[in-house]
């Protein structure tokens, strides 16, 4: 069907929303976030025009990284009609196109003291896939090559029928009656809708939820920006004045290391000149970085690769939504009613005077509430954003957990969508046997 | 000798020690020796409210001859049940002179010079001490730690009474006791009483000697372990330490541990700190409040920011920062965020803000390498 047939119109004052809903999160306890922590230096006012609805579909999901490639095939395969929004050119976000390979969060020990892998269903099936194409390796918390990721999760979205959209960039939403009418895009076709029955924001930033008014905690941390190096294989430590310089982590690939960055800390990764002094900081000093190990006897082979094509931005808004995730819930094995995956650790803790090392450490079960917004009756949220404390970051903002709250969030939007209603209201039994269709783990 | 009180006290000593959670009662008993209390106060340790039954304890004994023995030293019930394996003594444990006195004085001079040297003798330290061995750490220690009692309980078996009777400075504190009132009734005195033999007044005079001279030789020498939080300096602390355990029984996170170490002989059994499984607590101060002796100085956990214990040291070619991977353990397990990562993109590392860290450890426990080590203040 040729989107023309379903083509109407509507209209938008396009300042008025943006300008009611920056207030209305304010207002309900969560810190502006992004640029409008700069005074701004005058306004000027859009004029209200009329935006073509270029498509309409059952869920949508914004963000194509981990979460939101899973929600978007959990949603196509439990029969939603399924559009998945991507600002670049790929599938997998911070996984692939910003190098952070390592899915991290994979195991987690159970009420026997075994440590078993936790993240299963289409998380896991990425897992295996990768491993059987040998683009990963280890097999508790796995690196992976990038472009195979990117391949493999491409397959996986056309195999479940999910529409991709690409080289559109969400720029906002239209609220009618406390549900998302529209998602707004900005794209190379101009600024588009699409129409939405269930929102999944898998921004990462949940620039989503911000939009609809939910309110939020805004959390600086560290950006980075990870790159990669060619050659390694070819260092040669017999040539005289050589010595030990770390080259990063091992990938699938032999010759190539994923190096990672920490990054400046307590940055707001929301603030577009914040982010575009450190890509251009950074940049530099990748490239000079590298110079340096090149003129270092017996690194003279080992090149830039490539630098992320996005910076490592590893935190910012996380939803305050209707349950909030603790880390002593994380540590009690405590079983929800509502679990809809079960996530694990990749680090050691120290906690209430002991510590807990990241074998010791225990699965842990995410309630569908962490994912569901207080007040948007259609909308999920799944990624680094979902709703927990800040003392959880660690593992709550991993590409393993995004695996499982995304795969969650499609399958409970693909749940709401067709039964009506509200996500505040959703069956959360059919939910649950649909991600155990789906080969999910729920504890 | 044997009444059923002694029994019961035994079976709640016993109980007590056993690990379950009873908090400061763990070694109950501790705090009823007049001879351990007396001996801690004199060396300036302040009172906890607990030890003013000790005070009780002390005016029975002077109303009724060894009346914490016969009524309540858990100690002395198990030498009764270990001399009770054979009937009738052997004639070698008679001629051992009675010492008891002696020991007593010699600890109580000690203290009141400012050392309780001899705080560890006590009946009730033995015996609190020995159960070591139920809680985890070095094999050494235990064995150690339950030496003391076993002797003393096994001596009973050649020896019956020996320690009792003629050895045991609680006894022999409670004997002068009986030698005052013997006084103040103007009764004849017993032939090796307090005020008759030299030996008593030896005994007190070199004891007060002794933690004279040694209080101030045990001031000077830096620590090599890092000690419970508000420790004695390091001298001290293991001279006035009565290895009664009670600290490492009471930590909540189980980082006190009794020292094993052959190298440091004066400083076996006493406690120490080891972060490898869990850190000093930034708001508790159980070991304080229950040392006997005041080797750990009372406390308020109120001051736990300020009560240095060492500080950290990381070790950066061990730091995984440093080596390029994702890693802040360190910077979000310190309970003071006395750790920042410091330096440019390529050169990141966490420092240590030495005004802030206290060493309480939990960088230490935290990290995954193993890079960081409190070093002792």
């Amino acid at each position: 069907m040729d989107r023309r047939d379903f083509l109407t119109r509507l209209t938008a004052a396009a300042g008025g929303w943006l300008a009611g809903s920056r207030g209305s999160a304010a207002g309900q306890g969560g810190r502006p976030g992004g640029a409008g922590q700069r005074p701004p230096r005058g306004k000027v006012v859009e004029p209200a025009r009329e935006i073509p609805i270029v498509a309409e579909a059952d869920v949508v999901v914004v963000g194509g990284g981990p979460a939101g490639v899973a929600a978007a095939v959990a949603a196509a395969r439990a029969g939603a009609s399924t559009i998945l929004i991507e600002r670049y050119n790929h599938l997998g976000g911070l996984w692939t196109g910003g190098l952070v390979l390592p899915l991290l969060a994979t195991h987690g020990t159970d009420r026997d003291g075994r440590r078993r892998q936790v993240i299963a269903g289409i998380g896991g099936e990425m897992a295996r896939r990768l491993a059987a194409m040998k683009m990963a390796i280890h097999e508790i918390d796995p690196v992976v090559d990038p472009e195979a990721a990117k391949v493999v999760l491409e397959l996986m979205v056309q195999e479940a029928g999910v529409r991709v959209l690409y080289h559109c960039w969400a720029a906002g939403v239209l609220m009618e009656n406390g549900t998302v009418r529209a998602v707004l895009l900005e794209s190379k076709s101009g600024r588009v809708a699409v129409v939405p029955k269930v929102v999944v924001d898998c921004t990462g930033d949940g620039d989503v939820f911000y939009w609809a008014g939910e309110s939020f905690d805004m959390m600086r941390y560290h950006i980075g920006l990870v790159h990669r190096l060619g050659n390694v294989d070819r260092v040669d430590p017999s040539k005289p004045g050589f010595k030990k310089i770390p080259l990063g982590g091992a990938t699938p690939l032999r010759s190539v290391n994923w190096v990672n960055m920490h990054g400046e800390k307590d940055q707001d990764g929301l603030d577009l000149f914040n982010l575009s002094r450190l890509q251009q900081k950074y940049r530099i000093e990748i490239w000079n970085h590298v110079e340096k190990i090149r003129s270092t006897p017996g690194y003279e082979e080992v090149f830039l690769l490539d630098t992320a094509s996005q910076l490592g931005v590893r935190m910012s808004r996380i939803l305050d939504g209707q349950y909030r995730l603790t880390l002593e819930d994380s540590l009690g094995h405590k079983a929800f009613p509502d679990s809809i995956g079960v996530s694990g650790a990749w680090t050691s803790l120290a906690h209430g005077g002991k510590t807990i090392s990241e074998k010791e450490r225990p699965s842990w079960q995410i309630p569908y509430r962490s994912l569901v917004p207080k007040r948007t009756r259609n909308l999920l949220v799944a990624g680094r954003c979902f709703s927990f404390e800040r003392a959880l970051v660690e593992d709550a903002r991993v590409i393993g957990t995004c695996l499982v709250t995304g795969h969650g969030a499609g399958a409970a939007a693909a749940v709401v969508a067709r039964s009506g209603g509200s996500v505040q209201e959703a069956d959360v039994a059919a939910i649950r046997k649909t991600l155990l269709e789906q080969r999910a783990f729920l504890g | 000798m044997a009444r059923p009180v002694r029994w019961f006290s035994l079976a709640a000593a016993v109980a007590l020690a056993l690990p379950l959670p009873v908090g400061i009662f763990a070694h109950f008993h501790l705090w009823l020796s007049p001879n351990l209390v007396l001996q801690a106060v004199l060396s300036g340790a302040p009172l906890a409210p607990f030890q003013a039954v000790a005070a009780g304890v002390l005016l029975l004994a002077l109303r009724q001859e060894r009346w914490f023995c016969r009524h309540l030293c858990p100690t002395g019930a198990l030498c009764d049940l270990a001399a009770a394996v054979r009937k009738g003594g052997a004639s070698v444990g008679e001629r051992v002179p009675h010492l008891h006195r002696a020991l007593a004085l010699a600890g109580i001079g000690a203290a009141a010079g400012g050392t309780p040297l001899l705080a560890w003798m006590d009946p009730v330290a033995l015996f609190a001490g020995a159960w070591g061995f139920l809680r985890p750490g070095p094999a050494g220690a235990a064995v150690l730690a339950l030496a003391g009692l076993a002797a003393v309980v096994g001596s009973n078996v050649p020896f019956p009474r020996l320690w009792c009777a003629r050895l045991c400075p609680l006894g022999g504190f409670q004997a002068l006791l009986g030698d005052l009132r013997r006084l103040l009734r103007r009764a004849p005195p017993v032939p090796d009483g307090a005020l008759a033999g030299r030996r008593n007044l030896l005994a007190s005079a070199s004891g007060l000697a002794a933690g004279l001279i040694l209080r101030r030789s045990l001031e000077k020498g830096g620590r090599t372990v890092v000690r419970p939080p508000a420790a004695l300096p390091e001298g001290r602390f293991k001279a006035t330490c009565c290895r009664c355990g009670t600290c490492v029984r009471v930590c909540p996170t189980g980082i006190v541990r009794p020292s094993d170490d052959l190298s440091d002989p004066a400083g076996l059994l006493a406690p120490r700190l080891e972060f490898t499984k869990g850190y000093c607590l930034p708001d508790c101060d159980a070991c304080g409040r229950s040392c006997p002796t005041g080797a750990i100085r009372r406390f308020e956990a109120a001051q736990k920011g300020r009560i240095v214990l060492g500080r950290a040291e990381i070790r950066s070619e061990d730091c995984l920062v440093t080596a390029g991977r994702e890693c802040d353990r360190c910077v979000a397990a310190c309970p003071f965020g006395a750790i920042r990562m410091a330096g440019g993109t390529f050169d990141v590392h966490p420092e240590v803000d030495a005004g802030r860290c206290v060493g309480c450890g939990a960088c230490q426990a935290v990290c995954p390498p193993g890079a960081v080590r409190i070093r002792p203040a």
